[in-house]
């Protein structure tokens, strides 16, 4: 047991005392009993049954069955996983390579800002605020084969990009509409850890001569590094689970080039009703992202621990 | 402000140096100007004739000012009903979270719980699942609940119940529990308040803040929110965004015009953009000390 410093009122007999740290103790867990509850009934309850439920054969009507591993052979054999799997892994490559950086150049460009910070930074930031249903109309708008952003584009000669109408671009357009929405609030994270970095250190390096580009390499970029780590492994996990964008915008089309892995679990269930096949992929997609996660909580607690 | 950060004063009599930080400078500005221009767009169509709004190239000033098209806007959706909706379930979300995660962040961080490692890992570990993979198991759960066999589909408690499951938050109270200095309630317990009263009268009043950083990030999610409702809930309790999802995209088309569309996407983007520019030092602290949360 622990020693506690006895408070002035607490001059009772050990009986009387453990009855009352007893008492204490039953009623923390009092506080605590809701809580359990909820996160029981909706976090790991669900679990359970997902993967309860990719054994069965669910319908909703008769009794439900065991099918050993039937489900898992039905989405395995699915010929659109393949797509699926290539079409989320397209959606996180480009995501890497136009939403992983932007966000860090646009918060050391606003860094460095003389004035205007605040704007700039609101100005990013505020589609993030936004009802992803204005953003995904919008954007729909500006996709149109004479929408805004062909005009844009028109005027430095480019002429007439499919958008979404392409099998090619659909993907692209996806990430570039995501990107715009999203990158505002990671800047956000970026500007922070460069505020952590002293004046001092620039003001050193400059003395003993080191350049804008070495000040860049040397300074700023290990300052963010933890900042990067971290978000690297969200975005991977945050766009391994797209689906809403292009469930709305291009219906997983055209020719499902933008059905991503949750969109098929999403059809298994609401289009075609099938919760089995539903929720053997659930729980095998499920397993590959906990590991994600799994690596940024090890992570984010090395971060917390520098 | 800051004094300086990468490029000093000194830096900027070099031409090359003065050069980069013009280009950045533009290359910041154009940035502002795509992510602003669109936005501005969408007010001002909601503006026009919808012949003008279709026309090509895109023009953004209406050549006339139609307001009718707003009242227009706010007709054709019945808006006062659903953002009632929408209040309703970001109230009962709020409310039944804020007092479910404090108790138990206030239990884990202040009272001796037994067993307090295993119950902090049992929640510790619900961070790491990725929300929307759950989806199917989910709205299944909802549809008959464990021992009870309750159906909850259609009802705000489908909505409302889950919400109160928030790892993040309980943690973020958790943290701020425990740089409380002891003391305090020590004090209070000496006068003989209960543990109730110490909870109720000096720790909620405490958290105000990180209650606050909560509800601004409670009320965006929730506003935002389209597709989980459009699942769970039935259409007389949609909140505002499924409401819009559905006359935009899946009731016919034709009947509502585009100009008419973007009054809408005005209407339904100035309650969270008022909230933003009202409580921005907030919202910007809010996301930098928590980490995430857009």
């Amino acid at each position: 047991m622990e020693m506690r410093p006895s408070a002035p009122y607490d001059t009772v007999g050990p009986f009387k005392r453990r009855l009352q740290r007893s008492r204490k103790k039953i009623l923390a867990l009092l506080f605590l009993i809701p809580a359990v509850a909820i996160f029981g009934i909706f976090l790991w309850y669900p679990i359970y049954l997902g993967i309860k439920i990719g054994f069965v054969n669910y319908d909703l009507v008769k009794d439900p069955v065991f099918v050993g591993m039937d489900n898992y052979k039905t989405v395995l054999n699915d010929p659109l996983l393949g797509k699926a799997i290539w079409n989320t892994t397209k959606y996180m490559a480009y995501g890497l390579v136009i939403g992983y950086f932007l966000p860090i150049l646009v918060a050391v460009w606003i860094a460095e800002m003389r004035r205007y910070q605040n704007f700039f930074r609101m100005a990013v930031y505020i589609p993030a605020v936004l009802p992803g249903i204005a953003i995904y109309t919008l954007w729909r708008w500006m996709y149109e084969p004479q929408g805004l952003l062909n005009t844009w584009l028109g005027y430095i000669g480019i002429h007439g990009i499919p958008w979404i109408t392409s099998g090619t671009w659909s993907m692209f357009s996806m990430v570039l509409m995501d990107t715009w929405a999203g990158f505002g609030s990671t800047a956000i994270l970026y500007i922070a850890a460069l505020g952590a970095i002293s004046e001092e250190t620039y003001e050193a390096a400059e003395i003993d001569g080191a350049g804008v580009w070495k000040r860049i390499f040397h300074i700023t970029i290990p300052g963010m590094k933890n900042v990067m780590l971290v978000l690297l492994v969200l975005q991977l996990i945050g766009s391994a689970q797209a689906f809403q964008s292009m469930f709305v915008v291009t219906e997983g089309g055209p020719n499902n080039s933008t059905l991503t892995v949750l969109y098929l679990i999403y059809r298994y269930a609401f289009v075609y009703f099938k919760f089995g096949p539903a929720a053997a992929l659930g729980t095998l997609f499920f397993i590959t992202l906990a590991s994600l996660s799994a690596i940024y909580m090890l992570l984010n607690r090395k971060q917390e621990g520098l | 402000m800051r004094g300086r950060s990468i490029i000093s004063d000194f830096d900027m009599k070099r031409p090359a140096v003065k050069l980069g930080y013009v280009l950045s400078v533009l290359s910041l500005v154009a940035v502002a100007i795509f992510m602003i221009y669109p936005l501005l767009w969408v007010v001002l169509n909601g503006f026009k004739t919808e012949k003008e709004a279709l026309q090509f190239p895109p023009a953004l000033l209406p050549s006339e000012w139609h307001f009718s098209y707003y009242i227009e806007a706010w007709t054709s959706l019945n808006f006062a009903k659903y953002m009632g909706n929408t209040l309703l379930l970001f109230s009962g979300f709020m409310i039944i979270k804020i007092i479910i995660i404090t108790l138990a962040a206030y239990s884990l961080a202040v009272l001796q719980v037994p067993l307090k490692k295993g119950f902090i890992l049992y929640f510790l570990a619900t961070l790491m699942v990725p929300g929307m993979v759950l989806m199917i198991p989910n709205y299944l759960t909802l549809q008959s609940l464990p021992i009870l066999g309750t159906n909850l589909l259609g009802t705000y408690w489908a909505y409302w119940l889950p919400g109160a499951a928030d790892g993040f938050g309980l943690f973020l109270l958790y943290s701020f529990f425990l740089g409380i200095p002891k003391d305090l309630f020590e004090a209070a317990r000496i006068d003989g308040a209960s543990e109730f009263r110490v909870y109720w009268q000096i720790m909620l009043p405490l958290t105000k803040p990180v209650i606050a950083t909560l509800i601004i990030f409670g009320f965006t999610y929730v506003w935002k929110d389209f597709f989980w409702p459009l699942l769970i809930l039935k259409n007389e309790n949609w909140p505002i965004a499924t409401a819009v999802y559905s006359a935009i995209y899946k009731t016919n088309m034709g009947r509502v015009g585009v100009n008419v569309q973007f009054g809408i996407l005005t209407l339904i983007t100035i309650p969270p953009m008022a909230l933003f520019l009202f409580f921005q030092r907030y919202i910007i602290q809010g996301i930098t000390f928590s980490g995430i949360k857009g």
